[in-house]
């Protein structure tokens, strides 16, 4: 899910925040993103965004699939397919296609799932992409 | 019409049948072209200058990764292509570029394999590969939208060429900053001596990589950046991609 290639055959580089750093601001990528510090603003992505187990977000969180095992403070609204393992907090509204919840993942706030998927139902993606260019 | 600009320490006798041998080569391949010789008293951006003055079209840089650094750091705005004949040892920029040795590099030179690449600017000075910093707790203020603070000492090292092994695409318009953790603890140190692998994989679960196009770099402390391994500057300091601003001549097994 995370690994991907690039069209010259080498491995994309992911957008890493390591456990000793932290974040603030409007944060977005265009390409994989894994958290394993703080992060608090706003945190996007178009692809994939993978949420550590310390990691904690205090923002809105946006990205094609994520698979969270850390903390969320915020909204998060994902195109695709959401894993929570059981580790994962998350204390905000979830707006998701595919849900994966493991036992004692928390989830505190509404949760709306679309079979068409959430970002491309709203038009969501299109901002997105908008977002990440400028 | 070529310009060749030989670095200094090639005046060592010990180059000289390596440099007739490149000369024969590039003659035979109708490649010949003015020759100048950098030293103490002429610099890089003197020779750029007169030749574009005389309509050079194409530099061709002769040395190693510091003299490509030079040449290129002295050529700021100008419309030339560069090329590379790696001599000598510290040849890492050029193995990149898919240029082996200089008899490769000849061909390279012929063949004419133009790509544009990205080049690095911080404060005015330019950089074609990386710059580094000693461990500290640094912020850097990115493109006006967001903060970074590093919560313990780490090192910064920002790439812009796949240099030391890191992974880095200079045709991306992204600089890579790479945040690694600034000291050893007793356990990595331990690893280091018994079990290789560990201390990199726990070096990496430590690292930050985040792809940046410009930062303001600053610290509490005195720090100073190494820039391609030549040249030091102070911080605090502006960085920037200037996307695709690079001319430069490859070779079919570049690695980017």
């Amino acid at each position: 899910m995370f690994k991907e290639q690039n069209q010259k055959g080498v491995e994309e580089i992911e957008t890493i925040i390591g456990p000793s750093v932290n974040v603030e601001g409007d944060f977005s990528s265009k390409g994989n993103m894994t958290v394993q510090g703080s992060v608090s603003g706003t945190l996007k992505t178009e692809r994939d965004l993978k949420i550590g187990v310390d990691a904690k977000i205090t923002a809105d969180v946006w990205a094609a699939n994520a698979f969270v095992a850390g903390e969320i403070r915020g909204n998060v609204r994902i195109g695709e397919r959401m894993e929570l393992t059981e580790t994962a907090k998350i204390f905000g509204d979830i707006e998701v296609k595919t849900l994966i919840m493991a036992p004692g993942a928390i989830l505190n706030g509404r949760c709306t799932m679309s079979h068409e998927g959430v970002s491309s139902r709203e038009g969501d993606e299109d901002n997105l992409k908008k977002d990440i260019k400028k | 019409m070529y310009q060749y600009i030989y670095d200094s320490f090639l005046t060592d006798s010990k180059y000289s049948k390596t440099l007739a041998i490149i000369e024969n080569r590039l003659a035979d391949l109708g490649l010949s072209g003015r020759i100048d010789r950098l030293s103490l008293f002429k610099d890089a951006r003197d020779f750029v200058r007169e030749g574009v003055k005389k309509g050079v079209k194409t530099i061709v840089i002769v040395g190693n990764d510091f003299t490509l650094s030079q040449v290129i750091g002295a050529a700021d705005e100008v419309d030339i292509t560069f090329g590379v004949i790696p001599v000598g040892s510290k040849n890492e920029i050029a193995r990149i570029l898919g240029i082996e040795d200089e008899m490769s590099a000849c061909d390279c030179l012929s063949n004419r394999l133009v790509k544009k690449i990205d080049l690095g600017k911080i404060n005015s000075t330019y950089f074609i590969s990386k710059i580094e910093a000693p461990p500290a707790e640094i912020t850097l203020k990115c493109e006006g939208k967001f903060l970074v603070n590093s919560k313990k000492i780490q090192r910064v090292e920002i790439y812009n060429l796949p240099i030391s092994g890191e992974k880095s695409d200079p045709q991306d318009g992204y600089l890579d900053v790479h945040l690694k953790p600034g000291r050893e603890s007793f356990l990595r140190s331990a690893a280091n001596v018994n079990v290789g692998f560990l201390t990199r994989n726990s070096e990496q679960n430590q690292e930050s990589v985040l792809p940046i196009k410009k930062m303001f770099l600053e610290s509490k402390n005195d720090l100073t950046i190494l820039v391609d391994g030549a040249k030091n500057i102070n911080a605090p300091a502006e960085i920037q991609v200037l996307p695709e601003r690079l001319k430069i001549i490859v070779g079919k097994n570049r690695l980017f």
